[in-house]
């Protein structure tokens, strides 16, 4: 990746050698066949016409979908992960990189293509207010992909719409059908969504941020539904999500993203548990814990105020350097490789050492403090 | 919706969303008395012509019925040459209402066309349409319509509803092409994509259906517009001036010195019904706006509560229910504006009604309650 | 000591008189009640609330949306708009700059609550980083946000400007920025300084941080509670973030369909909640820390309040619920048992199922 930019031979060929983060088993590879994968996926937007112009929303990132696996990816807004669900789905172009769909390339060169593609790749949109015509009924947001993707008729376009609501549990489903989106809550219409994505029988679903736009008591039931389909339809998932916790328990592996890289991933227990990564570290400190009654927060100990890094291109160097506790004159320099910590997880940073003490004890032993002899 | 909400609307998002009627239009009062006007031109220009006493055109020579004033047999009065202008009103209205109609059909159809593609489509499709548009809207419309009028002399109506439909759709379009940016970038568009629709299903079945309102106003707007040019065409005598039309009449009228004659019912009457056509289509225009736009409809907005008119700027009413008979009523008069800049004074004002916040209260069945409860929900000065 | 960091213009009253110590309400709310007119009839969107905030405390105002809480907070300050309608109850606001002397915000007039609103108790609205100005610059809205209020020359407006920045963390050479140049979290920490500026005794803070990051969010919350020991204002925080609200208030108020359901400190609430409701809002929380715990949620949809049950209207979406609940008449009572005694609950069921709240799991399930 950044071999070349290196400016001390630190580290020993054996370990500078990047890990590419594919070579990273993931912890959801356990439930069930590998179904999608994006290898190095890259997208830069240009925000104006010169050569430095570039924001890079996402970089080289690489990740796997299994059937019945979830996959989190957890980050701030502007760190890019809204543009990989936007980049699997086919909404938007890659710049560098590519999707496997069951070991096959995805090239989507015509319409059917894309048609065929969505019949197994399907996402659910974060705002369910704004994801449905409020000028259609329910069962016209259902009945155009079921006819699209099933080439159903009739009577079976019937059981197929009831089958949907069914699925989605509301009910009565008779009733539902004929409704307006206005008339329903924010909880029914996000299922309304669900739905819509189910109707083309996908084998991935990608769901954007599903439940953050909905009431707290609402979105655990959503987040269990969409925990049910996946084991009883066989579906890859994909969450996207800000709150690192709702992510802890609904998602087998989490990929923390910062500044459009993936700089953390590992099994959910382990990465909110004992974060690696200086980013991951701060975000898991500071979510907001109800146990925490004794918390910094009522006593008002400020914690120090950084602002977010840029995510242009033509910055070197790790993202989180300036606003990272560890970061030295190397962080700044050159950005930092994957290192492997076990055989499912690995962060990318310098000072893993520093960031992870007791990293540095035992797993990491002899190629953490190989880094860092010099 | 948006996310930034006035207190108002998030308080009403509390109740619900509202329900949303179809004749909710019907609500709106402009749009109301707007409706009700065009709808009594619309049955005019229906039946108009068979009403019409007279054949608009007959001449008339006998001398006391040339410029009569309003009569029983004539009752609009008689211009020049005798001709009754009730007919000619009756069958003047209807030219002049297919006119509007049918320019206005085909400059929205052509906005909607130019509109919604340059706005979906996007790109250097944009570019071009919004030049195109740009072009026709800085043509200066009238002396190109009395060249290219003076052109076809005696076509009828035809060159006049062309030219105009051909002048009339930029501003639609633009007001179109802004609306179909907006809803391009919608979630729900993106999903319908996600769902695999074409792009025609998208821009028809789910663009448009959105634009219904708006695309309506754009067409009243038009009516309006055509209207407005074809009289006063008709009234410099570019147009055909052997049809009777609201503008042919007010034509004649003029040339027939009817001002100086003081023939008012020749001019006046006339002109009256293109005030109130024009009229009608504004007022439609602004209720078709306000539904458009709720914005507009709540910055209007003032609401009458137990005969109070409560402007939007105005603090929450307070109107205690339950009154008792203690007398709670006048304790709530509050001196009116006896308070001062300084906060200060203006609490001493309160303290010398002091028993405002201990005594008055309570005496209301819901503040009993509140007695109950509060001896229980002082929390912390209960604690210490 | 404190003085002297405060900015100038800032009232030399001091905040600790004899009698404007800590346990001295600075707004009471009592039988607040707040109604749409509609034609329908009344939409009851607050009900009989009664709360009251003490001096230099963190009040914490959750519940869903809809379930009225910024209702109330606006209603209480008059901000509501018709068709709104309070239709009872009495809103008590005592200052240090009154003398202590309770002013009935009900009864007063346009002007007065003008006056009284921003000076004496501030607002940050929902989202209101979006709600700068585009085209002025920060310190031009800073100012004008005092100028209704102080009466300064330009350079001490100036001096005050800079010296409210600097407590939220702004540089001073963001002064002429304008909104568009400034991150979200910079732009919310402005309105903060605005809602400041004029060294208000209560600050209504409507989900100040729900658009941000966490990261950011603690920042703020952070400096909010530091600014709020040093100031010494009153803070009332609406938000649907339990688990925020638990760390950030002193005490916390459970609203549900308008009305109260539970109130009390935020330790006893977080160990013991005594409403069923409340009961299933901790639990709709994933924790991020310690053991994972089997999460619920509260099933059903909140109610329409156009059209609420009879008695509790919690009913519908209650694992507790008998009979006897739709004759319960909703208000709060002690809660016994517990730490300091000032937990209430509109729960009977709970309570007299002489409630401790590590035997009400096997004791309902």
């Amino acid at each position: 990746m950044t071999k070349e930019t290196h400016t001390k031979p630190a580290v020993s060929k054996l370990d500078s050698e990047p890990i590419e983060s594919n070579e990273v088993a993931s912890a959801a590879a356990s439930r069930g066949p590998l179904v999608m994968r994006a290898e190095g996926i890259s997208k830069d937007y240009r925000i104006s016409r010169k050569a430095e112009g570039v924001i890079s929303a996402v970089k080289n990132v690489n990740l796997a979908l299994y059937a019945r696996g979830v996959v989190a990816v957890v980050g701030e807004s502007g760190s890019g992960k809204s543009t990989i669900a936007k980049l699997l789905s086919g909404h938007e172009k890659l710049t560098k990189g590519k999707i496997f769909l069951d070991g096959a390339e995805i090239q989507v060169g015509n319409r059917s293509d894309f048609r065929r593609f969505k019949s197994d790749v399907q996402m659910v949109f974060q705002d369910p207010f704004a994801s449905l015509n409020p000028v259609h009924t329910i069962r016209y947001h259902l009945e155009r992909p079921v006819k699209l993707h099933q080439k159903t008729k009739g009577a079976e376009v019937e059981t197929e719409l009831l089958g949907l609501i069914n699925q989605v549990k509301l009910t009565p489903p008779d009733q539902f059908l004929a409704k307006y989106p206005h008339e329903l809550s924010g909880g029914q219409r996000q299922r309304v969504s669900i739905a819509r994505a189910l109707a083309a029988h996908p084998r991935v679903l990608l769901a954007d941020e599903p439940v953050s736009m909905l009431d707290v008591s609402i979105r655990l039931e959503i987040l269990s539904l969409l925990d049910d389909l996946r084991e009883r339809l066989n579906l890859a998932m994909l969450y996207i999500t800000h709150d690192i916790a709702s992510a802890r328990y609904f998602a087998d592996e989490i990929l923390v993203m910062y500044g459009g890289e993936i700089v953390e991933r590992g099994p959910a227990e382990e990465v909110t548990q004992k974060p690696l990564h200086p980013y991951t570290q701060l975000l898991v400190s500071s979510s907001p814990d109800p146990d925490d009654l004794g918390s910094t927060l009522k006593t008002g100990a400020t914690t120090v105020a950084r602002q977010a890094g840029s995510a242009l291109t033509n910055s070197v160097g790790c993202r989180f350097s300036d606003r990272c506790p560890f970061a030295d004159d190397k962080c700044t320099s050159a950005s930092p490789p994957h290192v492997m910590v076990g055989s499912n997880r690995s962060a990318a940073c310098w000072h893993l050492d520093k960031a992870v003490p007791i990293i540095h004890l035992d797993a990491r032993k002899e190629t953490v403090s190989d880094t860092n002899k010099s | 919706m948006s996310k930034v909400e006035s207190p108002r609307l998030i308080a009403q998002g509390a109740i619900k969303k509202k329900k949303r009627t179809m004749p909710s239009i019907l609500m709106n009062t402009k749009a109301k008395v707007g409706a009700v006007i065009i709808g009594v031109f619309v049955v005019i220009a229906i039946i108009g012509p068979i009403l019409a006493p007279y054949n608009p055109s007959t001449q008339n020579t006998q001398a006391n019925l040339s410029v009569a004033a309003p009569s029983l047999s004539h009752l609009f009065g008689t211009d020049q040459l005798g001709r009754d202008v009730f007919s000619q009103i009756l069958v003047g209205t209807r030219t002049t209402m297919v006119l509007g109609l049918v320019t206005g059909i085909i400059a929205t159809a052509l906005s909607i066309i130019i509109g919604v593609s340059a706005g979906f489509l996007g790109g250097l499709w944009d570019e071009f349409l919004s030049l195109f548009s740009n072009v026709f809207l800085v043509i200066p419309a009238l002396p190109l319509l009395i060249v290219v009028l003076g052109e076809f002399p005696g076509k009828g109506e035809t060159p006049t509803i062309i030219l105009l439909s051909l002048l009339g759709w930029p501003w639609g379009a633009r007001v179109i092409r802004a609306q179909t940016l907006s809803l391009r970038s919608r979630d729900f568009i993106a999903a319908s994509r996600e769902t695999g629709e074409k792009t025609w299903r998208i821009i028809f079945f789910e663009v448009i259906p959105n634009e219904v309102s708006l695309i309506a106003a754009s067409f009243v707007g038009t009516v309006l517009y055509a209207i407005g040019a074809s009289v006063g065409l008709d009234f410099l005598g570019v147009g055909n001036t052997t049809i009777w039309s609201l503008g042919t009449i007010l034509y004649w009228a003029q040339n027939g010195n009817a001002l100086q004659l003081g023939a008012w019912w020749w001019f006046a009457i006339p002109g009256v019904f293109v005030a109130l056509i024009g009229t009608g289509l504004v007022l439609l225009n602004f209720g078709l706006d306000e539904l458009g736009n709720p914005r507009l409809r709540d910055a209007a907005t003032q609401t009458r509560i137990n005969g109070k008119i409560w402007r939007p700027a105005d603090p929450t009413p307070v109107m205690r229910s339950h009154v008792d008979n203690k007398g709670t009523k006048d304790q709530r008069r509050s001196p009116k504006a006896n308070l001062t800049e300084d906060p200060v004074r203006l609490n001493q004002v309160h303290s010398s009604n002091g028993h405002l916040g201990q005594n008055s209260m309570g005496s209301t069945t819901v503040e009993n309650q509140v007695r109950h409860n509060s001896s229980t929900l002082s929390l912390d000065q209960e604690g210490q | 000591m404190i003085d002297d960091q405060l900015p100038k213009g800032y009232d030399s009253k001091p905040r600790s008189e004899s009698n404007g110590d800590a346990s001295q309400p600075v707004l009471e709310i009592k039988g607040f009640s707040v109604a749409y007119r509609s034609r329908g009839g009344d939409v009851k969107a607050v009900e009989n609330v009664d709360i009251t905030i003490n001096r230099g405390e963190v009040v914490g105002l959750a519940g869903e949306s809809g379930s009225g809480k910024s209702t109330l907070a606006y209603g209480a300050c008059r901000l509501l708009r018709p068709p709104a309608v309070i239709t009872a109850g009495s809103v008590r606001y005592n200052g240090r700059r009154s003398n202590y002397t309770p002013v009935e915000l009900l009864d007063l007039d346009r002007d007065q609550l003008r006056k009284l609103r921003w000076r004496e108790i501030s607002i940050v609205f929902q989202s209101a980083m979006n709600a700068l100005n585009p085209v002025l610059r920060i310190q031009d809205q800073l100012i004008d946000a005092m100028d209704v209020h102080l009466d300064l020359s330009k350079d001490e407006k100036l001096d005050k400007v800079v010296s409210v920045l600097d407590m939220v963390g702004i540089p001073r050479d963001r002064l002429r920025s304008y909104p568009h140049e400034l991150s979200g979290g910079m732009r919310q920490r402005i309105v903060i300084a605005m809602a400041l500026t004029v060294d208000p005794e209560l600050v209504i803070m409507d989900e100040p941080t729900t658009a941000l990051d966490v990261v950011v969010q603690r920042e703020i919350l952070s400096q909010i509670v530091e600014l709020k020991e040093r100031l010494g204002f009153s803070v009332l925080f609406i938000t649907h973030d339990l688990s925020l609200m638990m760390e950030i208030a002193d005490r916390v108020a459970i609203m549900y369909a308008g009305q109260l359901v539970e109130v009390g400190q935020s330790t006893d609430i977080h160990h013991q909640p005594a409403h069923p409701y409340t009961q299933g809002l901790l639990n709709s929380f994933p924790s991020l820390r310690g053991p994972k715990r089997t999460l619920a949620g509260i099933p059903g949809v909140t109610p329409d309040l156009r059209d609420l049950p009879p008695g509790c209207p919690f009913i519908p979406r209650c694992k507790f619920a008998k009979p006897d609940c739709t004759k319960v008449e909703m208000r709060l009572e002690k809660v016994e048992g517990i730490l300091g005694g000032k937990h209430f609950s509109a729960c009977p069921i709970v309570i007299a199922n002489n409630f401790k709240p590590s035997e009400t799991e096997r004791a309902h399930a």
